[in-house]
């Protein structure tokens, strides 16, 4: 600690030194001229008995200073003037670093946030999901990963494994506070959610187990904190507040703490309800103690020392006496022995849940892995670039290494200060990388037009990748400089302070910084077959016919169930609102359905056909819809056989009732693969899988195949049921055709619903254009990306290329003299020039193959139809690279053409 | 100069009273009565390196001829030194001249 203050006050402490010494002088000499010398004698016997003070001043100087510290600053300080006398250089250098580095923080920044980052709660790697594996019996809501409530319930009253457990469900609900309704994101949980996972309130309460009993009075509400912040502008008063949602009286308790978004990253939640009011806000019947349908994920909290094996293995003998005790039930009156054996026979999983469980997550894992290695790689050829600059610049630089060595320095020192130069770039650039990084990151978010991302997911790098963006930065720095530095500090002393002959300028290194440049060569190669596969991919997928006219639809989704509508009120809104909507100008059709197109997900059931045997290996399953009579004509599907919907299928069912549709329309899938080859018109289907399941349902039409879950998938069998006979549905979703522009029919199509009834709002209006861009939100990234990157790494190789054909072109000058005054015509120095530049080329696209070959397997499942040798691909890339390059040698063949015999042989 | 002992002789001479980095120079010259003769340069990175260590305490004040001067006087931790490497040096002579044995003249 003295050592650094000592440090500061160097300076001082060597003025009052100074002062000291005059103190003595003057004292010795005022005490030999009380001896009787004369003052000039005194004063000189007086400065004799001192001793040398420059000395004496060094020595306490030195003591008080660090000394590498000290020649640290001088570097420094040497460095940056340097830097600034050669500013196109330095741009050159910071420039090519900052394009690396940036285009790695940006992804990073993304990375970090999607994939590294564990939950904001508290030791989030006691978590656990739990699911069930293995054959499941009855229906379930999402995808896969769910457990019934009761069984849940089980799990969490009769376990050692777990010190907590919870269950949640997302779910979107429209909330009122006093007056119009906003869809909202809700999610409900149990009682134990914010125990277990340890996250406080920031102002009131949030729930504890005892919200799993069903309330007293109005049920709570807990609000997240962004929520709270947003709509309610941080009001403290908020607490106590009365709402709706759905149309249920329920009252705000607390909020939430800050940061805390829910277990799923990607999705925020607005606002948190219990668990008890599912069956009021979902349209799930008996949600509560319906043992055989799916709908919550649960979530687990270790104890500690136990791992999530140990767990797994503890659950299963439990697991395995309830799912016997179920399959007593009466629900599994009807099942097939073969069914109830595999069902007995299912087991309980436990996964780390660090993370959470998210969609976002798993769907951005593989694009964001390979964004990385892509921003690796322009990174490296960055950094190629910047050590072909500092060996050019060591080789000019030579007289003043050698003359420094001679004058003393060590090789050591010499290296220190050339390291400290590279450091500098480096850091420059590591500093203007990041600024271009929050651009990058922000362009990068710019795809995902859910809102849900952008506000859980930031455009700025935090504190953590600033620290590793500038380790990284000094470690480029320290790495790419030292092979300069070391180089640079082996002069021959000697003969380079001797000017002797040799000396090119530019020159020297030549071997190694033609291998830096083939290396660079070989990574734009990579980059750019990569981006020519991804774009053909994408273009793949936008080609694909979809089954409905896209281009001309507009679509919106209104839930008057949500606002309190009895179904049998649905319909009459419903009929209202297409009406309302055939009317307005520009539509020339219109119709709705229930369940949203190219999600990923959809509503699907096992199909019992009349006159199928029944077979357990094939049984049919069909993706279903209901649909309003005129859905067809307004996506544009062609109606094949038999009928549509119309005004006779709107029989009165009771809300509840277990009922079905009495007539269904296939579509040519269907047909295809379940009817073999009969006539389809009067085929008599019915839901479910077991042997002897009724079959009421008529078949009374068939239309072609459209494309339903993802635009990728193969055509799917689907079957299509008339919505106004539907026991239920809370809500649909309209599609609208125009010959206009979509998006012109958005103000009238909000007025068309909100003149029916202002409370129930809105959403999710958008083309289908947007919505199959959606649903390649994937692919565009990586397609964009890996296209801007590899354009990048090209530019950034392509000035390497133009540095080293300079100095080639420099070096063979007497060459070329010699041949020129000889009578070369300028076509064969041309031919020279382009053989060197020809030979590098080639031998980095031949470097590139090998690399090529192992990457194949990684690349080829993110393609679609196109294969990773697509020779048009690789065409490409090579065609764009050749064209670069000569590019890139324009300038200094220029140079070469221009040689005059004359001056280039008489200088040595 | 034995190293350290140019450090030892700085204490003893503060031992009785502070004094000026002149006055130190030449207390050390007069009590040896001038064998020892100090290069009187060397005294300042030596009284430097004392007070770094704590062992003596600087201040300015006025000297004889009322000239503005740096004093130095003796801090604890240096008297407790000055003791040990008092006890320390004498018990080297004691061995020094055991070895070299009695006097044979």
């Amino acid at each position: 600690m003295r050592k650094w203050s000592r440090f500061w006050q160097r300076s001082r402490r060597d003025a009052d030194l100074r002062r000291e010494l005059d103190a003595y002088l003057e004292h010795e000499a005022v005490n030999r001229m009380a001896d009787g010398m004369s003052p000039d004698d005194a004063r000189l016997a007086a400065v004799r008995k001192l001793g040398n003070v420059t000395r004496i001043r060094e020595d306490v100087y030195e003591q008080n200073s660090i000394l590498t510290l000290e020649t640290l600053w001088r570097d420094v300080a040497y460095g940056w003037r340097l830097l600034r006398r050669n500013p196109g250089f330095a741009l050159v250098a910071i420039l090519s670093i900052a394009l690396g580095i940036g285009a790695n923080a940006s992804v990073f920044t993304l990375l970090d946030q999607v994939m590294l980052r564990p939950l904001p709660v508290d030791r989030p790697n006691q978590l656990v999901l739990v699911t069930a594996k293995g054959f499941q019996y009855g229906p379930a809501w999402g995808d896969g990963n769910e457990l019934s409530y009761p069984r849940y319930e089980d799990l969490r009253d009769n376990n050692q494994v777990f010190s907590g457990m919870f269950s949640r469900f997302r779910l979107s609900v429209v909330m009122s506070v006093g007056g119009s309704g906003e869809r909202v994101r809700g999610e409900l949980v149990s009682g134990t959610y914010f125990p277990v996972l340890g996250v406080a309130p920031a102002i009131g309460r949030v729930f504890d187990p005892s919200d799993d009993s069903p309330p007293a009075g109005r049920p709570d509400v807990v609000l997240s904190h962004r929520f709270w912040q947003q709509r309610f502008r941080s009001d403290p008063g908020v607490i106590g507040t009365a709402i709706r949602l759905n149309d249920h009286p329920m009252t705000i308790v607390g909020v939430a703490r800050e940061g805390f978004h829910g277990t799923n990253l990607g999705a925020v939640t607005d606002v948190f309800v219990p668990l008890v009011m599912s069956a009021e806000l979902t349209s799930l019947t008996n949600p509560l103690a319906n043992r055989r349908m799916r709908w919550v994920n649960v979530f687990g909290r270790l104890k500690p020392g136990v791992s999530a094996e140990q767990a797994q293995a503890g659950l299963q003998p439990f697991y395995a006496s309830r799912l016997a005790f179920e399959v007593e039930q009466d629900a599994f009156e009807k099942a097939p022995a073969r069914d109830k054996e595999r069902f007995a026979t299912g087991t309980v999983e436990v996964t780390p849940a660090a993370y959470g469980k998210s969609e976002l997550r798993a769907q951005l894992m593989r694009p964001l892995w390979t964004l990385t290695a892509i921003g690796v790689g322009v990174l490296f050829i960055a950094c190629a670039n910047v050590a072909n600059l500092l060996l050019a610049r060591a080789s000019t630089r030579r007289r003043e290494m050698a003359l420094r060595l001679a004058l003393g320095a060590t090789r050591r020192r010499v290296v220190r200060q050339l390291l400290v130069e590279s450091v500098l770039l480096a850091v420059a650039g590591g500093a203007a990388g990041l600024v271009l990084a929050t651009w990058g990151a922000r362009g990068l978010l710019a795809f995902f037009a859910d809102a849900d991302v952008t506000l859980t997911i930031s455009a700025w790098p935090d504190s953590r990748i600033l620290a590793i963006n500038v380790a990284i930065s000094v470690l480029i720095g320290v790495l790419f400089g030292l092979a300069p530095a070391w180089q640079g500090s082996h002069p021959e002393v000697a003969p380079v302070l001797k000017a002797e002959s040799g000396g090119v300028v530019g020159g020297g290194y030549a071997r190694l910084r033609k291998g830096l440049v083939v290396a660079q060569v070989a990574l734009s190669m990579l980059l750019l077959v990569g981006a020519a596969l991804f774009v053909r991919s994408l273009n793949n997928l936008l080609m694909i016919d979809a089954g409905f006219d896209a281009p001309h639809l507009l679509t919106f989704i209104v839930t008057p169930g949500s606002n309190g509508y009895e179904p049998a009120q649905t319909k009459t809104y419903a009929k209202a609102l297409l009406a309302r909507v055939r009317a307005a100008p520009g539509v020339v059709g219109a119709g709705f359905a229930s369940n949203p197109l190219l999600t990923g997900g959809s509503w699907n059931d096992r199909i019992t056909i009349d006159g199928r045997p029944y077979d357990p290996d094939r049984r049919p399953l069909s993706h279903n819809n209901w649909i309003s009579p005129g859905y067809f004509q307004a996506m544009s599907m062609r109606l094949i056989a038999g009928r549509d919907f119309d005004a006779r299928d709107e029989s009165h069912v009771e809300p509840g009732s277990p009922a079905l549709p009495r007539v269904v329309i296939a579509n040519e899938q269907f047909v295809k693969q379940y009817l073999d080859g009969r006539d389809p018109i009067g085929v008599h289907v019915g839901f479910g899988a077991n042997p002897g399941t009724p079959t009421p349902m008529e078949i009374v039409g068939v239309v072609s195949t459209a494309k339903y879950t993802t635009l990728q998938s193969q055509p799917q069998a689907q079957l299509y049921f008339p919505y106004f006979e539907a026991p239920s549905i809370g809500g649909l979703i309209m599609y609208v055709r125009t010959l206009q522009a979509p998006e012109s029919l958005a103000g009238s199509m909000r007025e068309a619903v909100r003149q029916i009834d202002p409370r129930v709002p809105l959403d999710d209006m958008r083309t289908m254009t947007e919505q199959v861009e959606r649903s390649l939100v994937n692919e565009r990234l990586v397609a964009s990306l890996s296209s801007i990157l590899s354009v990048l790494a090209t530019v950034l190789a392509m000035v390497g290329l133009y540095g080293v054909m300079s100095y080639t072109v420099a070096r063979r000058t007497r060459e070329i003299a010699i041949r020129i005054a000889f009578g070369a015509v300028s076509s064969k120095v041309a031919a020279l020039i382009a053989r060197d530049m020809l030979a590098l080329v080639t031998l980095g696209m031949l470097l590139a193959l090998p690399a090529y070959w192992w990457l194949n397997r990684y690349v080829r499942n993110q393609l679609y139809h196109v294969s990773p040798t697509d020779v048009t691909s690789i065409a490409t890339a090579v065609g764009l690279l050749l064209v670069a390059a000569t590019f890139a040698v324009l300038v200094p063949s220029r140079r070469a053409l221009r040689v005059n015999p004359m001056t280039a042989l008489r200088e040595e | 100069m034995l190293l350290g002992t140019l450090d030892m002789l700085v204490l003893r001479a503060l031992l009785f009273g502070p004094a000026h980095g002149h006055a130190i120079a030449h207390v050390i010259e007069a009590s040896s009565e001038e064998i020892l003769q100090v290069e009187h340069g060397s005294l300042y990175p030596a009284l430097h390196r004392l007070e770094d260590q704590g062992l003596i305490v600087s201040f300015w004040g006025t000297s004889e001829n009322n000239r503005k001067a740096k004093y130095y006087r003796l801090a604890p931790a240096g008297r407790k030194h000055l003791t040990q490497e008092r006890s320390r040096w004498e018990s080297l002579v004691q061995a020094v001249s055991r070895v070299l044995g009695p006097s044979t003249e």
